[in-house]
């Protein structure tokens, strides 16, 4: 299976998205395949074309806990404590922008609505764990997370990496589905340019590249998470990491909570900063610096997997499972 | 979003010996390795606390005076004489004046 087949009545998927059983009214070509069980969806997404009710502020809840989301020529209200969102498109909006917000905004008011931490970044597998990628945007986040993709370390998501804390246990990340959002010049770097699509974005043209078609055979749901790497736009000649710890570790990944404005308007303050707290008491945090030259890309690969590589056991170790 | 109305507090312009302090109930805290972190739950606000602090910070649970913190310090760290007598007061005014901490009453 290549793409997630269309059911009658207009309803598309059922998708795979962070562990949760996704159909939607509009198509979704990037989100992977749903291969579980017939189970009721997890999470519903209608479409409409009634006007929502006017807001003074693009993020809003009302009485009845819906939650709204205004955007250019796109509004998104959550219902249901997360298990709907309504998609209300005005007229000639392109389909691209309406997923483009559904997979960041609309992703992340989900993660806050079922309790996990949206992290702005991007992760990849390496070994059997996540590795993530945090920082501000422009700082190549996508870019290395793809670099590390076409190595063979599956892109597990860009943008919002949803983190799932349970009592006693180490976080774990569960995988949203496999699209990087690049800059013109690493389209090109990459040689993606036919594969393509666009979307404009205030950093300039954003191309959004799909790899649905090389996953949808294998269902990652969920991964423990090896280390965090906070990125800063690459500068030096030199590649490095150092760690990072206490609340310097705080105040930078604290930094990168995405859409936190949502989770303080759902009265999640405390809860955020707990999960925040118990994702740095788990996970190392480093700060990598590597250089500029898009040529070197590959060096900066080698390094971060060296870095999670394990070793061989010896013979006289125990067999692993 | 709501705005906090909260009571203006009488506080000491400066602390003395026997000033009994303890952390302010809106505030949470976490510990991350050696360091603590803490959030105003009405401001969101979030403070990181250095060894120095964090050691305070953890001796701030229950009501405890300005002497008995120093006397701690001294049991804890080496410091050329009278710096701590100077530091601790100095980053307790800090915490009060963040409203993260609260002065108990003598009584």
């Amino acid at each position: 299976v290549t793409s997630p087949e269309a059911l009658p009545h207009g309803v598309h998927g059922p998708y795979l998205v962070c562990g949760w059983k996704v159909t939607s009214a509009i198509p979704l070509p990037e989100l992977l395949p749903w291969r579980g069980d017939d189970r009721q969806p997890d999470v519903t997404i209608s479409c409409d074309h009634i006007f929502p009710e006017m807001r003074p502020f693009w993020l809003s809840l009302d009485e009845q806990g819906v939650l709204q989301m205004q955007f250019p020529g796109v509004t998104l209200s959550v219902l249901d404590g997360g298990r709907c969102i309504n998609v209300h498109v005005d007229e000639g909006c392109d389909p691209l922008d309406v997923r483009n917000y559904l997979y960041g905004s609309g992703l992340a008011a989900l993660c806050y609505r079922h309790g996990l931490l949206p992290l702005h970044g991007s992760a990849v597998r390496v070994g059997n764990r996540a590795v993530i990628f945090t920082g501000n945007s422009g700082s190549g986040k996508s870019t290395l997370a793809t670099a590390m993709a076409r190595h063979g370390h599956r892109l597990l998501c860009d943008d919002v990496c949803a983190l799932e804390f349970s009592e006693g246990q180490p976080p774990v990340m569960r995988a949203a589905f496999p699209r990087v959002k690049l800059l013109g010049d690493a389209i090109e770097g990459f040689g993606f340019e036919e594969k393509t699509e666009y979307t404009e974005s205030p950093r300039g043209t954003k191309g959004h590249f799909g790899m649905v078609s090389m996953y949808a055979g294998e269902e990652i749901p969920s991964l423990p998470v090896a280390a965090i790497y906070l990125l800063s736009e690459p500068s030096g000649e030199e590649i490095d990491v150092r760690p990072v710890a206490g609340h310097e570790a705080f105040r930078m990944v604290g930094a990168q909570v995405h859409r936190s404005g949502v989770g303080e308007l759902l009265g999640q303050r405390a809860l955020t900063f707990s999960q925040v707290a118990r994702l740095l008491s788990y996970i190392p945090v480093y700060k990598l610096e590597r250089p500029r030259d898009f040529s070197r890309l590959d060096e900066t690969v080698e390094f971060i997997v060296g870095q999670h590589t394990v070793q061989a056991p010896s013979d006289e170790g125990f067999a692993t499972v | 979003m709501t705005t906090t109305d909260r009571p203006t507090i009488e506080r000491p312009l400066s602390l003395h010996h026997g000033t009994v302090l303890v952390r302010d109930s809106r505030c949470i805290q976490a510990s991350i390795g050696d360091e603590v972190v803490m959030m105003d739950t009405d401001q969101g606000s979030c403070f990181g606390l250095d060894e120095t602090g964090s050691f305070l910070w953890e001796h701030l649970a229950a009501p405890i005076t300005v002497s008995t913190l120093v006397e701690l310090c001294h049991e804890r760290f080496d410091a050329p004489e009278g710096q701590i007598e100077a530091d601790v007061p100095e980053l307790l005014s800090q915490l009060l004046e963040k409203q993260l901490l609260k002065v108990c009453d003598p009584a």
